[in-house]
């Protein structure tokens, strides 16, 4: 039976450099679920590291969860990859880290890269750089997702630098795909083939939800995601910005 | 200056050959990401880039470029070379950074020892 789902599948958590520390499973979660999200996905960059800990977070309070990573290949651009699994995901994830250059973090000028636990406590620190490009060029990075059961998203087409209209001019031929984000109101006219996805690119709690996916489909996964880019029996999408009131305020009212 | 005169006289390693090598450069650009060169870059102009995805061909065709060529001993993968021939784009590659090919193609134009 279809329903409908409000999704934000593209937040960072605090293993991102440029996710703040307070980005932690349970901050990502409450807001979500506080922000009217029921659906989220954790794409932090080039690793899938931290992807347990929200699921399991997100399982306890009732939002569905979808494993992702947001690379960024050989032509600085920002590719998501959603994976219904935690297999498909962990495994992806340690293939693509075989490709991440050697580089070590500088946290004073990129940011800490921590790994916690269920409890909020710091249990490693990702010592690698993160926010680098993989040694993997774009068409090999989706052909790898696909082969993986997986979905390739372009994140932020319209965004300079590393989205991918602004890298590479326009979609590279032979390549489609079924969903791409975007920053503005309407995808290029070279992604007219794609359906628009919106999401926050949280890096903060408080932006979580402010740009959601409205998902009409059977159940949260990959599959159905492509079904609804297809239309195919009833499905679809539509996005929405939306104004959100600090919870505070929401309290006093 | 020809594009062949010029890739001659800063020692480019030939990449593709290209439909016309005789074409007079009209100056240059510089820059990696596609959007900005689709935007900015003029025609008859030799591009420096280390930009190596297949799109650079289709780029250097809609902008009517003399040339690409990949800088700091970049070359150009199977996949651009294929596209090069088919589309008649010459393309080059060159063991000097974009900085220091600026500077040469630059002195090179204005006639001056390059």
């Amino acid at each position: 039976m279809l329903r409908d789902y409000v999704a934000d599948l593209h937040i960072h958590t605090c293993l991102s450099p440029c996710g703040e520390l307070s980005m932690s499973p349970r901050a990502i979660v409450d807001a979500a679920a506080a922000h009217g999200v029921d659906w989220i996905a954790i794409t932090d960059h080039n690793t899938s590291q931290m992807a347990d800990v929200v699921a399991r977070e997100a399982a306890r309070r009732g939002l569905c969860f979808l494993y992702g990573l947001e690379l960024q290949t050989q032509e600085e651009v920002h590719l998501l990859a959603y994976f219904d699994g935690a297999e498909a995901a962990h495994a992806f994830s340690r293939r693509v880290y075989e490709r991440l250059p050697q580089r070590a973090n500088v946290p004073e000028l990129f940011g800490d890269q921590v790994v916690v636990d269920d409890d909020e406590q710091v249990v490693a620190v990702e010592e690698r750089l993160l926010v680098n490009s993989l040694q993997l060029d774009l068409e090999t990075a989706v052909e790898w997702i696909t082969s993986a059961g997986g979905l390739a998203v372009p994140a932020h087409v319209d965004r300079q630098p590393y989205g991918l209209v602004a890298q590479l001019g326009f979609v590279p031929e032979g390549l489609e795909f079924p969903l791409a984000e975007a920053d503005g109101d309407a995808l290029p006219p070279t992604c007219r083939r794609s359906k628009l996805l919106w999401s926050s690119d949280a890096h903060t709690p408080d932006a979580i939800g402010r740009r959601v996916t409205h998902f009409r489909i059977v159940r949260a996964t990959v599959a159905e995601m492509r079904l609804a880019a297809a239309g195919v029996r009833g499905r679809g999408l539509s996005v929405e910005r939306r104004t959100l009131v600090p919870p505070t305020e929401g309290r006093n009212a | 200056m020809t594009l062949q005169e010029l890739a001659r006289a800063l020692n480019w390693d030939i990449q593709s050959e290209g439909a016309s090598p005789e074409a007079s450069v009209s100056g240059g650009y510089c820059g990696d990401l596609l959007s900005h060169v689709l935007a900015s870059a003029k025609p008859g102009e030799v591009w420096i880039t280390i930009q190596h995805h297949a799109n650079i061909i289709a780029v250097a065709q809609v902008v009517g470029l003399a040339g690409i060529v990949l800088a700091a001993g970049v070359r150009a993968t199977d996949a651009v070379v294929d596209r090069a021939r088919t589309a008649g784009v010459p393309v080059f590659s060159s063991s000097d950074t974009a900085f220091a090919l600026a500077g040469r193609i630059e002195r090179a134009l204005a006639g001056k020892t390059c």
